[in-house]
C-alpha cells in the first residue's frame, strides 16, 4: 500500500515537472509548428507530363538537403508540380530550376516560374473552429456525470473529470512543447483522442465505483 | 442447441464476416462494357485527405484615370481624346485608396469572407491572411466552387438609386440580413424571392422610397413610371417601382418564377444564394481581384496511406496474437469479428456520403478500438467462470452491456454534437463515431452475439 502510495507521488512530481517544463519552454521558445502552419515559400513548376513525385524527391534531395520538403500535384492532369519548403534562395530556386528543366527537357528561366509566399496559417484559425462545439458537448458530458454519478458526490465527479481532462491536455502540449514535435495536422486529432481516452477511462471507473457503492447499499439494507 | 448446430451457426457468421471484408476492402466488381468496375460508391474525402482548390486574391492595386470636363463633370467612358481635350482634368483614382490598405481592413475582409463561406454553406476550408493584405484560400473542389468563389471575394456594394437622378437612396449600411427562399406568386407559380432586411433606420427610407417609386398616371392620362435602379458593385441587379407600401422594413425582390422560361428554377436559386450570401455579410472593405487559383492534391499521398496500412496491419497482427494467447478459439473469432466491424463500418461510409478527413479516421479508429474493448471485456468476463452457462452468460452480457452503454453516453453526446457542427473535419468525427456506435449495437446482436453464445459448451 505504502510502495503505491510512493509511486502515485512520484508519478504526480514527474506529470508535474513536464508541465512545468512545457510551460516555461511554451513562453520562452514557444510550440514547433510544421513549416507548412508558418509562412513558406510554394514553387510551381508545369511539367506537361505525367510525373512520378519521387523523381522530384530525389532533385529536391539534392537541392534543398534533408530540408523539409512538401510535393503535391496540381491540377486535373497532374502535370504539374507544387513544391513546398519553409524558405529557398535565389540561388536554390535556380539549381532547382536547371535540374526540372533537365530532368523534363523543359526551358524555364527564373523569371517564368510561379513562386508563391504562402502566409503562416493563424493559431486561433486553427482552434477557433473546435471551441463552441467542443464546449457544448464538454458541459453536455459534465451534466451527464452529475447527474449519473450523483452518489459518488457530484462536485467531487465533476472536478475530478474536468482536472483530469484539463491536466491530460495540459501534459500532451507540454510534452509538443518540450519534445518540439511539430504542430500539424495531427495535433488536433491527438487532442481529441486523449480527451476521449481520458474520458471513456474515468467513465468506466466511475461505473465500477458506482456498482460498489450500490451493492455496499443493498448489503446494509 | 447441439454441438454441430453451434459449429454450423459459428462458421456461418464467420462466412458473413469473411463475405463483408472481401466487398470492404477488396470492392464488389461487375462487368461493365467489357471490363470490370467496382460498384461501390467511392469514399468522400475532405480537403484534407483530396486536396482543394487553392486561390490566391490579391488586393486590387489598379489604378484608374477619370477625366472630367472643363464643368468638371466625369465623362463616363473616356477615349484617348477626351484626356488630352483643353479643359478637361484627369485624375488618378486607386480601386483601393492608400489609406484603406490597413491591417484592420484585411483582417475585416478575411472575416467577412468567413462569414460568406459559412453562410453560402461551405464547411471545409482555410483561410489565410498575408501581411500584404493578400487572402489565401483553400476551398473544396466540385461543381459549385466557381460560384462559391464569386460570391466571396466580389465586394458586395448595395445601392437602391434613382434611376433617373443616380441618387442614392438606400445603400447596405442599412441592411440587417439577407435571405432567399420560394414564395407563391398571385398567378399561382412559384417564386425565388431575396429577401433584404432592413434596420430601422432603413426601413423608415424604404417605406418612403416605396410611397415615392410608383406607377402613376400624368394629367394627360398617360402611364408614368417614377423607377429605383437597384445596383451590387456598381452593376444594376434590377430597375423597378413598388406596387404598395413597404412597411414591414423586408424587401422582397423576385429572382425567377416557374412561370418564366428566361432563367430555370436552379439558376434563380444559385443567382438569390450569390446575392443573399453577398448581402448577409456585408461589404468589403478592399477590392480584391484572383491572382492564381489551381487545384492542389492533398500531401498525404498514397505512399502515406500505405505507411499507415502497414502500421493498422501491424496493430490488428499484434491484437491477434492477444485475443489468441488470451481467450485461446473464442479470442480468434472475436478478433475476426472486431475485422469484420471494421470492414462492415467503412462499407456504411461509403454508402452514407460521410466525408472522411484525418479527424474522421480518428473516429474510425475509435469506433474500432470500441469494438475491441467491448469483446475483450465480453471475453474476459467470460474466461472468469470456468463452465458458463447460457444464462450466466445473459446475466453477464447484460452487467457488461449497461456498464458499457452507460460509458458510450459521453462519446454518444460528443458524436451528436459534432454531427451539428458547421466545420467539416468535426461533422466528420460526429458522424463516423455515430454511424461506429449505431452499428457495433446491430453488430454486437446479430454477429458478434451469434459467434460468443455459440463458443459456450
Amino acid at each position: 500500500m505504502e510502495k503505491k502510495k510512493k509511486t502515485k507521488i512520484i508519478l504526480w512530481v514527474i506529470i508535474a515537472l513536464v508541465i512545468l517544463a512545457g510551460i516555461v519552454m511554451r513562453f520562452t521558445m514557444g510550440f514547433a509548428y510544421d513549416f507548412q502552419y508558418q509562412e513558406h515559400t510554394r514553387i510551381d513548376f508545369y511539367l506537361g507530363q505525367q510525373f512520378s513525385l519521387a523523381d522530384v524527391r530525389a532533385i529536391t534531395n539534392e537541392v534543398f538537403g534533408d530540408r523539409d520538403v512538401v510535393l503535391r500535384k496540381v491540377e486535373m492532369f497532374e502535370d504539374m508540380v507544387a513544391i513546398s519548403v519553409p524558405s529557398a534562395s535565389e540561388e536554390e530556386i535556380t539549381t532547382l530550376m536547371n535540374k526540372i528543366n533537365e530532368k523534363y527537357g523543359l526551358d524555364y528561366t527564373y523569371e517564368e516560374i510561379n513562386i508563391v509566399q504562402e502566409p503562416r496559417m493563424d493559431n486561433w484559425d486553427m482552434i477557433r473552429p473546435y471551441i463552441f462545439s467542443m464546449g457544448i458537448a464538454t458541459v453536455l458530458i459534465l451534466v451527464y456525470i452529475a447527474i449519473r454519478y450523483a452518489k459518488l458526490g457530484v462536485l467531487k465527479v465533476l472536478g475530478k473529470t474536468l482536472g483530469c481532462l484539463v491536466l491530460a491536455e495540459v501534459l500532451l502540449l507540454s510534452i509538443l512543447c518540450i519534445t518540439r514535435l511539430p504542430i500539424n495536422r495531427f495535433t488536433i486529432p491527438a487532442v481529441f483522442l486523449v480527451y476521449v481516452v481520458v474520458l471513456l477511462y474515468l467513465v468506466l471507473q466511475y461505473e465500477k465505483t458506482r456498482k460498489q457503492v450500490k451493492l455496499e447499499e443493498n448489503k446494509k439494507k | 442447441m447441439k454441438k454441430t448446430g453451434r459449429k454450423l451457426t459459428i462458421v456461418t457468421m464467420l462466412l458473413v464476416i469473411l463475405l463483408i471484408s472481401i466487398v470492404s476492402f477488396g470492392g464488389f466488381y461487375v462487368k461493365k462494357q467489357n471490363r470490370m468496375e467496382n460498384i461501390l460508391p467511392d469514399y468522400l474525402l475532405g480537403i484534407d485527405l483530396n486536396g482543394g482548390r487553392q486561390i490566391q486574391l490579391k488586393v486590387d492595386d489598379t489604378i484608374n484615370e477619370v477625366v472630367y470636363d472643363k464643368d468638371g463633370n466625369v465623362i463616363e467612358s473616356p477615349t484617348e481624346e477626351d484626356k488630352t481635350t483643353e479643359g478637361n482634368t484627369v485624375e488618378k483614382v486607386a480601386v483601393n485608396p492608400e489609406d484603406s490598405l490597413t491591417w484592420d481592413n484585411f483582417e475585416k475582409a478575411k472575416r467577412i469572407m468567413e462569414q460568406r463561406l459559412k453562410t453560402a454553406g461551405i464547411t471545409d476550408y482555410t483561410v489565410r491572411l498575408a501581411g500584404n493584405g493578400d487572402i489565401f484560400l483553400l476551398l473544396p473542389e466540385y461543381e459549385g466552387t466557381d460560384n462559391v468563389l464569386s460570391a466571396i471575394y466580389t465586394t458586395g456594394k448595395f445601392e437602391i438609386l434613382d434611376d433617373e437622378t443616380n441618387e442614392v437612396l438606400l445603400d447596405d449600411t442599412s441592411i440587417t440580413g439577407a435571405s432567399v427562399g420560394y414564395a407563391a406568386s398571385s398567378t399561382g407559380a412559384t417564386n425565388i424571392v431575396l429577401n433584404i432586411n432592413f434596420n430601422k433606420e432603413g426601413k423608415q427610407k424604404l417605406e418612403e422610397i416605396s410611397k415615392v417609386y410608383v406607377s402613376s398616371q400624368n394629367e394627360e392620362g398617360e402611364t408614368v413610371n417614377k423607377e429605383v435602379r437597384l445596383e451590387i458593385d456598381g452593376e444594376t441587379l434590377l430597375t423597378t417601382y413598388f406596387g404598395e407600401t413597404i412597411t414591414t422594413g423586408q424587401l422582397q425582390l423576385t429572382i425567377g418564377s416557374s412561370s418564366s422560361s428566361s432563367i430555370t428554377m436552379e439558376q434563380a436559386l444559385l443567382q438569390g444564394s450569390n446575392l443573399s450570401v453577398l448581402l448577409d455579410s456585408g461589404k468589403l472593405p478592399l477590392t480584391y481581384k484572383i491572382s492564381e487559383q489551381k487545384y492542389i492534391e492533398s500531401d498525404i499521398t498514397a505512399e502515406n496511406a500505405s505507411i499507415l496500412l502497414y502500421i493498422v496491419i501491424g496493430i490488428a497482427v499484434l491484437l491477434l496474437v492477444y485475443f489468441v494467447v488470451r481467450f485461446k478459439m473464442r479470442g480468434f473469432y472475436l478478433w475476426l469479428a472486431s475485422i469484420g466491424y471494421v470492414a462492415l463500418l467503412l462499407l456504411v461510409l461509403r454508402f452514407t456520403n460521410v466525408d472522411i478527413t484525418i479527424l474522421g479516421i480518428l473516429g474510425i479508429l475509435l469506433s474500432s478500438v470500441l469494438c475491441i474493448v467491448f469483446c475483450s471485456m465480453l471475453a474476459g468476463e467470460m474466461k472468469k467462470t470456468e463452465k458458463l452457462t447460457q444464462g450466466e452468460f445473459k446475466a453477464m452480457e447484460k452487467n457488461i452491456a449497461i456498464s458499457f452503454v452507460m460509458a458510450l453516453i459521453p462519446i454518444i453526446i460528443l458524436a451528436i454534437v459534432s454531427c451539428f457542427a458547421n466545420y467539416l473535419p468535426l461533422i466528420s468525427l460526429g458522424m463516423i463515431l455515430f454511424w461506429g456506435i449505431l452499428i457495433l449495437a446491430i453488430y454486437y446482436i446479430l454477429i458478434i452475439r451469434n459467434i460468443v453464445i455459440n463458443t459456450i459448451e
